[in-house]
This record gives structure tokens, sequence and C-alpha cells, in this order.
């Protein structure tokens, strides 16, 4: 009953032209985001980020939220139309996705993409509503040790996000939390590594980092390779509708793919891309035609789409209740959530209640209006794709340099975001996720003053964290995810080992 | 690269000696006990991190070597050139103003990133410029006008 009621102020939240603009905004951003191969949800949340600062806390956060789920239906569209995923989420979807448009049925797939995202994005938004204040309310227990293991944790299972080993990890953690440290200290109120600036006394943003690292960085790639003209199938109105037996075919996978797909937002890591070939797999295993997979089975378009969107939903669940992101685009949205003032976490329901509901009403209204974008509007976000590619990215720069600068009218910041635009540059080259980067800068800070706060109160005993019940599993499970896949590894090469000693 | 080290040796090393100076400025302030941590403490945590994260990085590098970083792409001059572009816009940006700051550095990305003439640039870079700065007024982010009296 609470919840309806919340929900109920939420939509009557969401009824105020602020929020409805910021709504149509992200959504529509969003898909076209999702449309367009290299730049992604992060990069135009990143460069968004500093336009926010214009509007209020709610309306902010509606229009990021709105780029982030609104990217997983665009990147279908590429993926299905051109055999290029929009978006790393819908790689699987090229699959089956292109098979089915070369046979004439792109319009099919994308109605059955469109849909199952919609039915996905739904009921994710429903078991958030559910799980978020469920876990929130467990959370309100935390103290400063709990608090530090929280970080410590999301530091440890973010950390396997870098695709390299565990060394690699830690490195790009310690540069985040060294960046962190820059600027003045609250507990003791020390200058640290500012040398004698007064722009680096009062520490680095994160908007022109973020949007160095992700939005710069991103144009920075997408320049130095040379255009092609993209072929492009053209999809009338009309094509646009499956055959009752694709329809029939489409409602298993896309409730499967929604059960997969959500589990897998909870669990840190890539979780919608993970979600894909799980729900991918899962329908080749279960179809009634397995032969027809890799020649278009509708099946294979069906699950995947609903996947990521139902995972898309998960991966809000912690952020929303523990204040901590499983994945890079929660993190972006962390720190807009901390920009405006506002702290995620199990506190965020009784704090900040038109937050947490106007965010969820939005996210039932977003799914609505996605559907109705995507499907007789497919046409405008593919002639996106004809956009003259050095428009587009001068925009893109121009967008960039004056977000950044609005935040705090300052050219300092603007010299921080075309740095780190190279270090994302490079990180790229050398195979680095700037992610991993991320996340310490956001969190650094609260990790900071809760490990200062555990070791007074212990008194400087180390022990002390053993003693909390939470705490411990927090850092026990977070440990466990760094060693858990070596120790896989290792299983899996001596069962292999003895497997082949068996055989001779 | 069997039997030698790859181009990705530099990370380790960078991190290492960014670690090393970055220990070396954190034990300048009071680091303090566990039982009283000061200023410098949580710095000294992650000099600790850095160096031993770069340390063991360095050290699998050298006995198994990674594939390296990415090659350049055929436009690799670019990537410069939209960074002088950028740098030149924060250069201008407060004395010459948005508008022109904003025209100069949509002409040169133009120009380095297509192939139009360079009536067409200067159209371009003007109009978007011009919208922009109005688009953006209206939106209150506040611009530097410059020697502009608007």
């Amino acid at each position: 009953m609470e919840s309806f009621t919340g929900l109920l102020n939420g939509f009557i939240f969401l009824v105020s032209p602020n929020n409805l603009i910021a709504l149509v905004a992200g959504v529509f951003l969003g898909t076209v985001v999702g449309v367009l191969p290299g730049l992604g949800p992060i990069g135009a949340m990143a460069i968004l980020l500093p336009i926010s600062f214009q509007m209020e806390a709610t309306a902010a956060l509606i229009l990021m939220a709105g780029i982030f789920y609104g990217a997983q239906y665009g990147g279908s569209t590429t993926s299905i139309l051109m055999n290029i995923p929009g978006e790393s989420t819908s790689v699987v979807t090229t699959i089956e996705g292109y098979q089915m448009t070369k046979r004439g049925r792109a319009g099919a797939a994308l109605a059955v993409s469109a849909v199952g995202s919609f039915i996905a994005g739904t009921i994710a938004v429903v078991l958030l509503m559910v799980f978020a204040p469920i876990l929130g309310q467990f959370a309100l227990r935390f103290g400063a040790p709990e608090y530090f293991a929280l970080t410590a944790f999301g530091l440890m299972v973010l950390s396997r996000l870098t695709g390299g080993g565990l060394a690699v990890a830690f490195m790009l953690v310690g540069i985040g939390l060294a960046l962190r440290t820059v600027g003045q200290e609250m507990m003791h109120s020390t200058a640290r590594f500012s040398f004698g600036s007064i722009d680096l006394w009062q520490g680095l943003e994160l908007t022109p980092v973020v949007v160095g690292l992700f939005g710069i960085a991103e144009v920075l790639i997408a320049a130095e390779e040379k255009e092609s003209a993209p072929q492009i199938t053209s999809v009338r109105l009309r094509e646009l509708l499956p055959t009752r037996r694709e329809w029939r075919r489409s409602i298993g996978p896309i409730l499967r793919g929604t059960a997969v797909g959500f589990p897998f937002g909870l669990i840190p890591g890539p979780a919608a891309i993970l979600s894909t070939f799980a729900s991918y797999a899962l329908e080749k295993r279960v179809s009634k035609h397995p032969e027809e997979f890799g020649k278009g089975a509708i099946e294979g378009v069906a699950g995947p789409e609903s996947a990521n969107n139902a995972a898309a939903g998960g991966t809000l669940v912690p952020l929303l209740s523990l204040g901590v992101p499983f994945a890079p685009p929660t993190a972006l949205l962390l720190g807009a959530f901390i920009i405006h003032g506002v702290q995620p976490g199990p506190l965020l329901l009784r704090e900040h209640p038109q937050v947490f509901w106007g965010l969820v009403a939005s996210m039932y209204a977003g799914n609505v209006m996605l559907l109705v974008l995507n499907l007789p509007m497919v046409g405008l976000f593919v002639s996106i794709l004809r956009l003259p590619r050095d428009l587009l990215l001068a925009f893109i720069v121009l967008i960039s340099v004056v977000g950044v600068y609005s935040v705090n009218n300052s050219v300092f910041d603007l010299i921080v975001m075309l740095v780190m635009s190279l270090v994302g540059y490079a990180m790229r080259k050398f195979r680095l996720s700037p992610a991993t980067l991320v996340l310490p800068l956001v969190i650094g800070t609260l990790m900071e003053e809760s490990l200062i706060r555990t070791l007074m109160l212990a008194r400087g005993e180390m022990g002390y964290l053993l003693t909390r019940p939470i705490a411990l599993c927090l850092l026990l499970i977070g440990a466990a995810s760094l060693i858990a896949p070596a120790a896989w590894r290792g299983f899996c090469q001596r069962k292999t080992k003895r497997e082949q000693g068996a055989a001779r | 690269m069997p039997g030698g080290v790859s181009g990705s040796i530099v990370v380790p090393l960078f991190v290492l000696v960014v670690g090393l100076l970055y220990m070396i400025g954190a034990v300048s302030y009071e680091v303090g006990t566990l039982a009283s941590p000061k200023a410098g403490f949580f710095p000294a945590f992650v000099g600790i991190l850095l160096l031993v994260a770069g340390g063991f990085r360095l050290y699998e590098e050298i006995s198994r070597p990674s594939p390296g970083p990415e090659p350049l792409g055929p436009a690799w001059w670019r990537v410069p050139a939209i960074c002088a572009s950028i740098g030149v816009f924060i250069y201008l940006l407060k004395p010459a103003g948005y508008l022109f700051a904003a025209t100069v550095l949509t002409a040169l990305l133009i120009f380095f990133l297509g192939r139009r003439p360079r009536w067409a640039i200067v159209g371009i870079a003007l109009a978007t410029a011009a919208v922009s700065y109005y688009f953006f007024n209206l939106l209150g982010v506040p611009l530097p006008p410059g020697p502009l009296p608007f």
C-alpha cells in the first residue's frame, strides 16, 4: 500500500512540465545514442551531465536515467537493419535480427524487439519498486564500518569490469582514489596535492573528468577512423506488424528474457551484455526450431532484447538501495545523484521520496514513450545515421566544452577535461576500462571518511570490522568476487587435465 | 610478443612512477596512527595500493607480455588536431568571448574532420556558434561575451 501511494505521488510529481520535458528528452536522446554506433549511453550521460546542472535534481536524474534505458531500446535498430550493434548490449541481436532483415522481416524484428523491451522494462520497474525499498530498509542498519565495507565491496566487485587481471583493476582503482584525494580534505581541513593552486585546492570536479574520459575520448576514437557510408535498409510503417505466428513464438522468449535479465542486473559486472548472451543460449536450447537459429529465428531477437532491458532495471536496485553502482552506467548515474546533492542509498526513500518515486514513475512512463517513439519513428532514428559525421562530432565537442565550462564558469575545468580526454583515449588504446577509474572517483570521499571514522571508533583495532557481521559479509563477498574467477579457471584447468589423463 | 616485452609495459611503469611521486606527497602530510589517522593516512594507503598493483602488473607484463596497445587509426592525426582545436577554444574563450571562440572551434573541427569548401566551413561554424549561443542563453548558461556588447 505504501509503495502504491509512493508511486501515485511519483506520477503526480512527474506531471510537471520540467519533469515531462526531461523524460521526453532523455528517452529520445537515449534512443538516438543507442542507434549511433560508437556513442554509448555513458558518453551521452557524461556530455549531458553539466547541462543537467541547470535543471532541478529530479528532472536531471529523470533525464539521465531516460538516456540509460532508452539506449537499450535504440541499440537494436542498427543491429537489426545494418548488422552493426548500436550498443554493446545489442551484439547478440545482430545474429538473428540481421538475418531477419535479409529475409525481408526487418519490420517484425524491430516490432518484437520494441514490444519485448517494453514488457521487460515495465516488469523490471515493478521488481525495482519491490526490491529497492526492502534492501534499503536493511541498509538502514549501516554505520561507518558498514559503509567502508560497502565502498570497498563496490570497488572490489566493479574492478572486475576491466577485463584485465586483478593488478590492472587495482591500478585503476588506485589512480581513481588518488585523483579523489586532490584538494581540501574535510576531516582535518588540510589541502592535499594542490601545489598552491586555488583550482586544485577545490578538488577535481567529477564533470570534466567524466566528459573527458567518456565524451571527448569517444570522439577522438571515432575521428581517427576513416568514415564509410552506411548501407541502411528502409522500413515502412505497415511492415512493422509481425504475423500471428511470430507473436506466438515471441511471447515465451520475452518472458524468459525478463526472468534472466533482472537477476543479472543485481550481479556486479557488465550485466546487460551477459544477460543477452545467457538469454540467447537459453532460447536456442528450449526452442522447438533450433535449426532456424543463425538463419533469422525471432526468438533470438525477442529474448536478448528483453533481457538487456530487464537487466538495466535490475542494475538500479543496488544503486538506489545501497548507493553502490554495480555497472558503469550506474556509476555515472551515481555521480549525477551526488552532483545534484542527493545521496542514493538506504536513506533515499526517507530523505528524498520525490526523487525515488519520481524516478520510478518516470521509468513506467518512459517505457511507454519508448514504445510509441521507437515503432513509428524508426525511419527518423535510422536517418540519424545519414547525418554527416564531421558535423555530428563537432557538435558533440561543442556541447561538451560548453557544458563543462558552465558548471563553475571555469577554464581550469576545461583543461582538466582536455587532459582526461587524452587519458581516456590512451586507456582505450591500452584496452583499459575508464569506468573502473570513475567509481573510485565517485565514492572515494565516502570511503575515506568511513574508514577514518571506523578506525577512530575501533581505536585503531582493525579486528573491529570482523565483529560487525554486515561489514564482514560484504568484505568476504567482495574478496570472493576477486578470487572466484581465478579459482574457477584453476578448477576447470584441473578438470580438463584429469579428463585428458583418464582418456589416455 | 614471446621473449620480449610489449608496449603495454608503459602502463605499469607509469603507475609506478605516479605511485612513487604520490607516496612522497602523501607522507609529506601527517599520516597519524591507526587509532588517530591524519590527513596523510588515506593517501598513504592509496600510494601503497598503487605501488603494489603497479609492481605486480610490471612483473606480470615481464613474465607474460600482453598483446600491446591497439594500433593508431588511419586518420590518427585528427586526435592531436582535435585536442589542439579545443586548446585554442580554451585560450580564446575568456578574452575573445564565446561567439568567436565557438566559431573558431567549430570551423577547425569541421576542417579537420571532413572535406567541405571553405565558405561552407565558415558558414556552418558561424551559424552553429550563433544558434548555440542563443540556445545556451535560453537554458540560462552564462557564457563569456568577450568584447561584444551582448
